[in-house]
């Protein structure tokens, strides 16, 4: 009986999402915003760790302490710049539909969409960074700062290739190709970083 | 059983609606044993269709309710028929 139950809400839902995705395509903005968002958090917390590595810092819990701050400060702008954004997207989408359709839209499945999807987009923009954030910060948190660096550079060169591959995925091209492309991205700040560094 | 047995309406549908998705709507209204969605003419927003719906005992305000939240608008009834059979 619970089973039953449960299968029927999954449903439910399931088929409210879907009805949510056929109206505002709610997918296709989403998943760019996780790949922006993450590849920003990710390339910031990269840059943070090549100006630590670079200048010596080897105090674990300063690194992770200015990080943790800096990746959450990412992921309120992305919050908040996305949902704003969208919101007003939206409301414009909707007011334009009212008109064309003369009448309001208030209280309607048709309006909750838009608002789910303002609301999803709000919510993937902020925390995609902060997760990609904190699988670059990691190794801190586990092994001697010194050592961690270098695990931190490599996860980070991971995390630009598979969101590389991701976006392969999307426009159904070579993955390894857009894989390499983000990492070429992350080496050329690495480069920019470590010549700054250098004068 | 009595009550109404077809119904043709008017309405205004937004095109990012699947017109699958709102006969299929309509079908599970109570009552309802099949739909026909014909579009009629597409503009840059909206689209203009005749929607027949067909069954035993139609309940007109579970299907004006399926048109409120899809966000289609009721513009005209056409055709009502009740009674215990249908007339033309």
């Amino acid at each position: 009986m619970i089973i039953g139950f449960f299968k029927k809400e999954v449903k439910k839902h399931h088929d409210r999402l879907r009805f949510y995705e056929s109206i505002t395509g709610m997918s296709k903005i989403i998943r760019r915003y996780f790949v922006m968002n993450s590849f920003d958090g990710a390339l910031t917390i990269f840059g943070f760790l090549i100006g630590g590595y670079v200048a010596n810092v080897t105090d674990a819990k300063l690194i992770i302490g200015l990080g943790l701050s800096t990746s959450i400060a990412i992921g309120i702008s992305g919050l908040t710049g996305a949902l704003l954004t969208e919101t007003a997207e939206r409301e414009r989408e909707i007011k334009s539909m009212e008109k064309a359709l003369q009448r309001n839209l208030d209280d309607t499945d048709y309006k909750r969409a838009y608002d789910f999807a303002s609301i999803l987009a709000g919510v993937v923009d902020g925390v995609s960074p902060v997760l990609a954030t904190l699988v670059l910060l990691a190794p801190f948190a586990i092994i001697e700062a010194s050592q961690a660096y270098y695990y931190s550079f490599a996860l980070a060169l991971l995390v630009f290739f598979g969101l590389g591959m991701f976006l392969g995925k999307i426009s159904k091209t070579s993955l390894i190709l857009t894989g390499i492309k983000l990492v070429l991205a992350g080496l050329f700040c690495m480069v920019v970083i470590l010549a700054i560094g250098a004068v | 059983m009595s009550g109404i047995k077809r119904l043709v309406v008017d309405v205004l549908i937004p095109n990012n609606i699947p017109i699958d998705e709102l006969s299929l709507k309509l079908s599970k209204t109570k009552g309802a044993e099949g739909v026909d969605v014909l579009i009629l003419e597409v503009e840059r927003k909206v689209e203009a269709a005749k929607i027949t719906i067909e069954g035993d005992d139609l309940d007109f305000a579970a299907i004006k309710e399926v048109f409120h939240q899809t966000g289609a608008s009721l513009q005209s009834v056409d055709r009502v028929t009740c009674g215990k059979r249908i007339v033309g």
